[in-house]
């Protein structure tokens, strides 16, 4: 089996299978039969001819160099037999081959893809080694002709379709019981917060301070829980579709200035310093202020605060050519090369964030990518690795090159 | 002198069938071997391409020997 498989990372080999060995011993029989001739000249002609002994020379030298040609074409054979191999995969199905001695090839077929697999024995011989052609039909049609165990490969990958499939089902119905839980607690965290918020701002008369400052600060966490859920729904309802954005416009610049002012005392309280940037010129971006505003910018500004221990947060707005770019750049924990990959997807943490937020969904960043590419935009994150800070970039085209139009469903993403 | 031209023109073709022969045939094994070994190596788990390298030389020495000492007979 190839030392370079092109699987994915915690892809399961199910089944490795090759051709029946009967293949490569009925063209090794080939092969060799060519022999014969020269055979039958060496037991022919000494005994009907007096032949020199210089005579049976040349005859053992091109015999010799019929001999290497068969010796060579047999090493060829093998070669080409054994590095013929499918791969069954609990996603795909993968051909590896080779095509002539230099080019080492692999196809692959995603197993959902697959629709029907038929298995062919049309002789004896296949029937006697259990050994056939499989003829699979997806989006295209296949076969491959002498396969070992055909039923066996058929059956094994039937079993990751219907694997594929339960899981998918599973998943629709975690997904279902994520939204109902979501939108539950969503619901009671907001009347906590709207308790909280009357008490601190003085709905009830005036109240004893400690009261207060504890009604304030359970309001903040409150706020975060709430934020936390709707990372969460968002998420979901990117997933299903069931996005609406508004476009109208809006102006980035006060939105982001806003943010900085609000989040500051937040730095100050972690000892960092949070600046920021704007250029010059105007910061007209059309499409939904609030969606942006609280789970693109804020996302990317709290981020930072959070994942940077010491140091600092630089936030920048600025001009580049037709669109806008606006970037949080800190001196925090980094991002690794390992990590990268998945920042954007959903529940995708870094491997230590867990350890730093331990309250972290893994839905902040993907639903502020859905977000932004929902405004024609591109969002992506830059770092030298752990340890070396990291830079978040999030660019957006300007009001008049803004694509996103009226409210708009979002379609199915990830 | 009649004979001078063909005999000039047959010794590169002796040269061919006898030395040329022996030679082409160790090129040819050798450079598809590098070739094949390089192939076995890269793509087989260690012991296959192991094994496939000892057998496939051994064959090469059994079938050159024979065909050197063919050579060394005509010569």
């Amino acid at each position: 089996m190839s030392t370079q498989m092109p699987f994915r990372e915690n892809e399961r080999v199910v089944l490795r299978s090759r051709k029946h060995w009967m293949i490569f011993a009925r063209n090794a029989l080939t092969i060799t039969l060519s022999l014969l001739p020269i055979a039958v000249l060496y037991v022919i002609t000494p005994n009907a001819f007096t032949l020199s002994n210089t005579t049976i020379a040349y005859m053992t030298l091109a015999g010799s160099v019929w001999l290497l040609g068969v010796w060579l074409m047999l090493a060829f054979a093998w070669t080409m037999y054994y590095l013929d191999v499918w791969v069954v995969t609990d996603r795909c199905l993968v051909h590896l081959y080779q095509e002539g001695l230099f080019s080492h090839k692999e196809s692959a077929w995603l197993i959902e893809n697959i629709q029907e697999i038929t298995v062919d024995k049309s002789n004896f011989f296949q029937s006697a080694f259990d050994y056939g052609t499989l003829r699979i039909r997806g989006k295209e049609e296949y076969s491959v002709e002498g396969i070992a165990r055909p039923e066996d490969f058929r059956a094994a990958v039937f079993q990751q379709i219907a694997g594929i499939e339960e899981l998918t089902s599973v998943n629709a119905e975690q997904e279902k019981l994520l939204r109902t839980i979501s939108h539950e607690v969503k619901g009671h965290l907001t009347k906590n917060a709207a308790a909280l918020s009357s008490i601190v701002e003085g709905d009830y008369g005036n109240v004893p301070q400690p009261l207060r400052q504890m009604a304030g600060t359970a309001l903040q966490e409150t706020r975060k829980g709430v934020d936390m859920v709707m990372d969460v729904l968002s998420s979901s309802d990117f997933k299903t579709g069931q996005v609406h954005f508004d476009a109208k416009p809006f102006d980035l610049e006060a939105a982001v200035l806003d943010l900085v002012e609000e989040l500051k005392l937040e730095a100050k309280q972690k000892g960092l310093s949070l600046d920021c940037f704007v250029g010059e010129g105007v910061f007209m971006v059309r499409g939904d202020g609030e969606k942006m505003r609280r789970q693109v910018l804020r996302n990317l500004i709290d981020n930072a605060i959070r994942y940077t221990p010491h140091g600092f947060v630089k936030v920048a707005l600025v001009h580049v050519d037709a669109d806008i770019v606006f970037s949080v750049t800190d001196s925090g924990i980094g991002i690794s090369p390992e990590d990268m990959p998945r920042l954007f997807t959903p529940g995708g943490k870094g491997h230590d964030s867990s350890a730093i937020n331990p309250a972290s969904t893994g839905y902040g960043l993907s639903v502020a990518k859905n977000v932004v590419d929902a405004h024609g935009g591109t969002i992506w994150a830059e770092s030298n690795g752990k340890g070396a800070g990291s830079q978040f970039f999030v660019m957006l085209p300007t009001t008049e090159h803004a694509p996103i139009e009226g409210t708009t469903s979002n379609a199915q993403r990830n | 002198m009649r004979y001078t031209f063909p005999m000039l023109a047959a010794f590169p073709l002796y040269v061919i069938i006898t030395d040329g022969i022996s030679l082409a045939a160790l090129s040819a094994a050798a450079i598809l071997g590098g070739v094949f070994v390089h192939g076995w190596f890269t793509y087989m788990p260690r012991p296959v391409a192991i094994i496939a390298t000892v057998v496939y030389t051994l064959g090469c020495v059994a079938i050159l020997t024979l065909l050197f000492s063919a050579q060394n007979t005509i010569v």
